[in-house]
């Protein structure tokens, strides 16, 4: 296999899905956000968002915190340092892939 | 691709900044502190400098910007949790960096000293001072248009300057100058904060299940 598309296979597929990758786009311009605000971002479905939401959390790239803001119970979620550093490499990834000819 | 990631994140540090914004409540209470700070020249103007009243006005003149800040800000807050957090939810933005705090506490210092000095060298030009204000805080909107992709704040702007330059050119002089250019300003900020505000909550209803967030 050729060198540009063996970057693509080693690009991060946690992060690399759309949905996801608006979610850690959104957490990564703001120190932290609730679940409503990402569900009217993304536009995605209570259960869509949860599902991401999850899967980002298991691979250790948000952290969830679940509290209260006055007597609403309040989902906020923030982008990890782990999760910084893998959105980075992400766009290295496909910075480098951009680079090379086709 | 790259560039589209690039400005994806960028598009959504954009929208979270217009997040801050989208219901007008900032606008509402910087415009009621504004007003207020209309009144508090216009008494300053108004009552003699010997009378205690006067001292205590001149002397409060940091006490009133503090405390109006500090109270403006727990103001929104306490709006934003009734009204826009639970229609379109909360976000928390990151603090300035300890870099970029220094940078603007520098350039508004830079400004006070540069604004000082070319009034003490040419006391005629105290006049000029709500043209200067005028000037100073349409910049201000000018800079948070452009940095937050809102439109109205660019009208704000637009009016700040000419607001100023108008109050200036109308010859009142600074003394009844500068409460009338803020309470202009005031106002300005209340109509379109509550148009804003009027708007997004026709648009925006309470959510009926805030609590999504159960299913996670």
């Amino acid at each position: 296999m050729n060198q540009p598309l063996r970057g693509l296979m080693d690009l991060d597929r946690v992060i690399h899905e759309p949905a996801r990758l608006t979610i850690v786009a959104i957490l990564s311009a703001v120190e932290s956000a609730d679940f409503l605000y990402l569900q009217r971002e993304t536009g995605l479905t209570k259960g869509n968002l949860s599902a991401h939401l999850s899967k980002l959390e298991g691979a250790g790239y948000i952290s969830i915190e679940k509290t209260y803001r006055g007597k609403l119970p309040l989902t906020l979620c923030r982008l990890t340092e782990s999760g910084q550093a893998a959105l980075k490499q992400y766009r290295q990834q496909l910075e480098l892939l951009a680079e090379k000819p086709s | 691709m790259d560039d589209k990631i690039t400005k994806q994140s960028e598009l959504a540090e954009q929208r979270a900044m217009q997040y801050w914004v989208v219901d007008g409540i900032a606008e509402l209470v910087m415009g009621g502190f504004f007003g207020l700070l209309g009144l508090y020249f216009g008494a300053q103007a108004v009552l003699p400098e010997e009378s205690t009243v006067g001292s205590l006005l001149s002397a409060g003149f940091l006490l009133v910007i503090v405390v109006g800040g500090l109270a403006g800000r727990s103001l929104i807050g306490k709006l934003k949790e009734r009204l826009t957090y639970p229609r379109t939810g909360f976000v928390a933005y990151r603090q300035p960096s300890k870099k970029r705090r220094w940078l603007t506490i520098a350039l508004a210092f830079g400004m006070a000293m540069l604004v000082s000095a070319l009034f003490a060298s040419a006391p005629a030009s105290l006049a000029w001072i709500p043209a200067v204000s005028g000037l100073v805080i349409g910049v201000y909107w000018l800079y948070q248009g452009h940095r937050m992709g809102v439109l109205r704040f660019y009208a704000l702007a637009a009016l700040s300057a000419v607001a100023g330059t108008a109050i200036t050119m109308a010859g009142v002089g600074e003394t009844l100058g500068l409460p009338l250019f803020y309470i202009v300003i005031g106002l300005a900020l209340i109509v379109t904060g509550g148009l804003t505000l009027r708007s997004y909550l026709r648009q925006m209803p309470v959510q009926p299940d805030e609590s999504g967030e159960r299913t996670i």
